[in-house]
C-alpha cells in the first residue's frame, strides 16, 4: 500500500527479512522506477486507504454533535484542509528525493529525531487495527446473537472471535505483500458496494433530508451551530494529518508531480473517508442507536441487514491488514526489531490485539479519542516538516546526508536531534490540547472560530522558522543555507578557502576560484 | 562517491559504513542516480507550480465554505 510495502515484498513472500532488503526498501526511488503512474490507481488507493469500516463509528459519534449536515460537511471541510495540507508538508520533498516520510523527516527533525515519525507509524495504523478488531469480534457476536447460532450464545463469543481473527491475522500477515494487497484490493471494493447499498436503502426507504437536519443526541454536545461546524472541520483535520507518515511512502512512488494532492483529497478525504461516515451518521439519526449490527439491521432490515453485516466484517479484513503490515513495517525501523524474522515482528504487532479481544466493547467507545489523540502529534510534525522544507531551506535538500547516521550528517544537530523542533513539538501538542480537550470536548480561546489543530500548526510553523533562523542557521549544524554562502559559490569558493563554505547540495566545493 | 555539481567533480561525503557492501554499494548507486536524475531532469527547479495552486486551491475553497456556512449558521 505505501512504498514501504512494496519494496520490502520479496522479503515477506519468503518469510524472512535480511538487513540487506530492509535497506533496500529505504533506497530512494527513481523517477523510472515509480508505480503510481496515473490519476486512477492513486484514487483507488486513496479510497481504500479512507474508506475503512470504523469510519462508520466515526459518523456515529460525529451525529452525537450536533445537526447532522453541519458536523458532517465541517469534517469533510477539515478533511480536506488537513489532506492537501499533509500532501503540501510531506508530499513534496518525499516525491523529490523519492525517499519516505522517516528518511524525509530527518531533514528537520535530526537524524535520530525521525523516531517520532517511526512512532506514529507504528502506534497510530496500529491502534485503528485494534479498533476495527474490535468492531469485527462485536459484529460477529452480534451476529451470532440474532443469526441461527444462538446455542453459541454467551459472554466469552466476543473475546473467543477476537482471539480467532487475531490469529487468522498473523496467518494472512506471515504471507506477505502480494497476499495483503489482494486482500485489500477485494476488501475496499466490498466496503465501498455495502456503504453504496446503505446509502440507496437510507434513501429510497427514509426521509434523508429530514435525517440530515435532525440530530444525532436528543441533548448535542455542541450547542450552537458554529461550534458544531468547527468541531467537525477540528476532527476531519486531526484524522487527516494522521495520514502523514504514509503520506510520504506514496509520493516517493508517484510519477508526475501533479498526482501529488488531487487524488488523495478526491479519493482518501471526500470518498473513502466521507462516505462511510455519512452511512454511519445517517444510520445511526434514522435508527437512534449508536451499534453498528443495530442500525445496518434497523435501516435495511434482517436478511439484508445481516447479509451487509457479514460483508462489512470480511472487509474488515483488509482495513486490519493494512494496518497491522504498516505498523509492522514501522517497527522494523527501530533497530532492535529490524533483524528479527518478519514472522516474530508480526507476533509482535498482533500481541497487543490479544488484549483487545477481551475490552472489545470498551475500545469502541473510545474512538474519539483515539482519533484526536492519535493525531495531536502531526500537528507539530506537519508544520515543521514543511516549512523546514518550503520555506527554510527553499526545497534543497542533501539526499546523502538523509542516509548518514553519524555526526558527520549535516541533519544531525546536537546528539542526533534537533532541539528546536522537538521543543516546538512539545509546545504544539500543549496548545491543541490547551485550545481542546478531545475527551471532555471542553474548549478555549478561539476554538470557536479556528479549531485547535489549525491555530497550533501555524503557531509552530510560525515559532520554528524564527527560532531555526536566530538559533541554528547562525551556527554550523542544520544544512541550513547562510545568506553569506550565495556570494562565495557566485565567485566560486576555493578548496582551501578559509571561511570552509559549503554549498547547497552540501557539498564543499574543491576547484580553485577564477 | 565523486559527485558533478555544474560540470565539475568534487568530492561528495561518503555514504555510511554499513556491514554489507552489498547495501552500501545499491544505496550509493540510488543516491548517484538520483542525484543526478535530480538535477538533470529540471526537478532541480522550485516544484511549486500547478500542484503548489492546485493545494492552495483546495485549502482556499474548504476555509471559503467554513467561512460562508460558519457565517450563515
Amino acid at each position: 500500500v505505501n512504498g514501504t510495502v512494496l519494496d520490502s515484498a520479496p522479503s515477506e513472500v519468503n518469510g524472512q527479512l535480511s538487513l540487506e532488503e530492509a535497506s533496500g526498501s529505504r533506497i530512494p526511488v527513481k523517477p523510472q522506477d515509480r508505480t503510481y503512474t496515473g490519476f486512477g490507481n492513486i484514487l483507488f488507493t486513496g479510497i481504500a486507504m479512507g474508506s475503512a469500516s470504523y469510519g462508520y463509528l466515526v459518523g456515529t459519534s460525529l451525529s452525537l454533535l450536533g445537526t447532522t449536515w453541519i458536523v458532517l460537511l465541517g469534517y469533510a471541510l477539515g478533511l480536506v484542509i488537513g489532506t492537501a495540507g499533509t500532501a503540501l508538508a510531506a508530499g513534496f520533498i518525499s516525491f523529490r528525493l523519492g525517499i519516505d516520510s522517516v528518511d524525509a523527516s530527518k531533514v528537520a527533525l535530526g537524524i535520530r529525531g525521525s523516531s517520532l515519525v517511526v512512532l506514529g507509524i507504528i502506534a497510530v495504523p496500529l491502534a485503528w487495527a485494534n479498533i476495527t478488531l474490535a468492531m469485527t469480534a462485536v459484529g460477529i457476536g452480534s451476529l451470532v446473537h440474532t443469526g441461527s447460532f444462538r446455542m453459541l450464545k454467551g459472554p466469552w463469543i466476543v473475546p473467543i472471535t477476537g482471539v480467532l481473527i487475531v490469529l487468522v491475522l498473523r496467518v494472512l500477515l506471515r504471507k506477505g505483500a502480494q497476499m495483503i494487497e489482494r486482500v485489500t484490493v477485494y476488501a475496499s471494493v466490498i466496503q465501498i458496494a455495502v456503504v453504496a447499498v446503505v446509502l440507496y436503502i437510507i434513501a429510497t426507504k427514509f426521509d434523508i433530508s429530514r435525517a440530515f437536519q435532525a440530530n444525532g443526541a436528543a441533548a448535542p454536545l455542541a450547542g450552537d451551530r458554529l461550534l458544531q461546524l468547527t468541531y467537525g472541520v477540528e476532527y476531519g483535520v486531526i484524522n487527516a494529518l494522521a495520514l502523514l507518515p504514509s503520506m510520504g511512502g506514496f509520493a516517493r512512488l508517484t510519477r508526475h508531480r501533479r498526482h501529488l494532492a488531487a487524488p488523495w483529497v478526491i479519493g482518501y478525504a471526500l470518498i473513502g473517508c466521507m462516505l462511510p461516515t455519512i452511512a454511519g451518521a445517517l444510520a445511526a439519526v434514522l435508527t437512534h442507536t449508536d451499534e453498528l449490527s443495530e442500525y445496518i439491521v434497523g435501516i435495511a432490515g434482517t436478511v439484508v441487514g445481516s447479509i451487509l453485516l457479514i460483508l462489512i466484517q470480511i472487509a474488515n479484513l483488509g482495513s486490519l491488514l493494512v494496518n497491522l503490515f504498516v505498523s509492522a513495517l514501522g517497527l522494523q525501523q527501530v533497530s532492535a526489531f529490524a533483524r528479527l524474522r518478519w514472522r516474530h515482528v508480526v507476533t509482535v504487532v498482533v500481541i497487543p490485539s490479544l488484549g483487545v479481544a477481551f475490552c472489545a466493547h470498551w475500545l469502541l467507545t473510545q474512538v474519539m479519542a483515539i482519533l484526536a489523540y492519535g493525531g495531536i502529534i502531526f500537528v507539530g510534525l506537519t508544520a515543521i516538516i514543511g516549512i523546514d522544507y518550503l520555506v527554510l531551506r527553499k526545497q534543497k535538500a542533501s539526499l546523502e546526508h538523509v542516509f548518514i547516521p553519524t555526526p558527520k550528517s549535516k541533519y544531525w544537530f546536537w546528539g542526533g536531534f534537533n532541539p528546536v523542533a522537538m521543543g516546538v513539538i512539545a509546545a504544539s501538542c500543549a496548545m491543541y490540547l490547551w485550545l481542546f480537550d478531545p475527551v471532555t470536548l471542553r474548549i478555549q480561546g478561539p476554538f470557536r472560530w479556528f479549531g485547535a489543530s489549525i491555530p497550533s500548526l501555524a503557531a509552530a510553523a510560525i515559532t520554528y522558522y524564527i527560532l531555526m533562523r536566530l538559533l541554528i542557521a547562525r551556527s554550523s549544524k542544520g544544512g541550513i543555507v547562510r545568506r553569506s554562502f550565495q556570494l562565495t559559490r557566485r565567485w566560486k569558493c576555493v578548496s582551501n578557502c578559509p571561511c570552509s563554505c559549503v554549498d547547497t547540495e552540501g557539498f564543499r566545493l574543491t576547484d580553485k576560484a577564477t | 562517491m565523486a559527485i558533478t555539481v555544474g560540470g565539475r567533480r568534487h568530492a561528495g561525503p561518503k555514504i555510511v559504513p554499513a556491514t554489507q557492501k552489498r547495501v552500501d554499494r545499491l544505496l550509493a548507486d540510488a543516491l548517484q542516480e538520483r542525484r543526478e536524475s535530480v538535477t538533470s531532469a529540471g526537478e532541480s527547479q522550485l516544484p511549486l507550480g500547478t500542484v503548489f495552486i492546485e493545494i492552495c486551491a483546495w485549502i482556499a475553497a474548504a476555509a471559503l465554505v467554513w467561512c460562508v456556512v460558519g457565517y450563515s449558521v
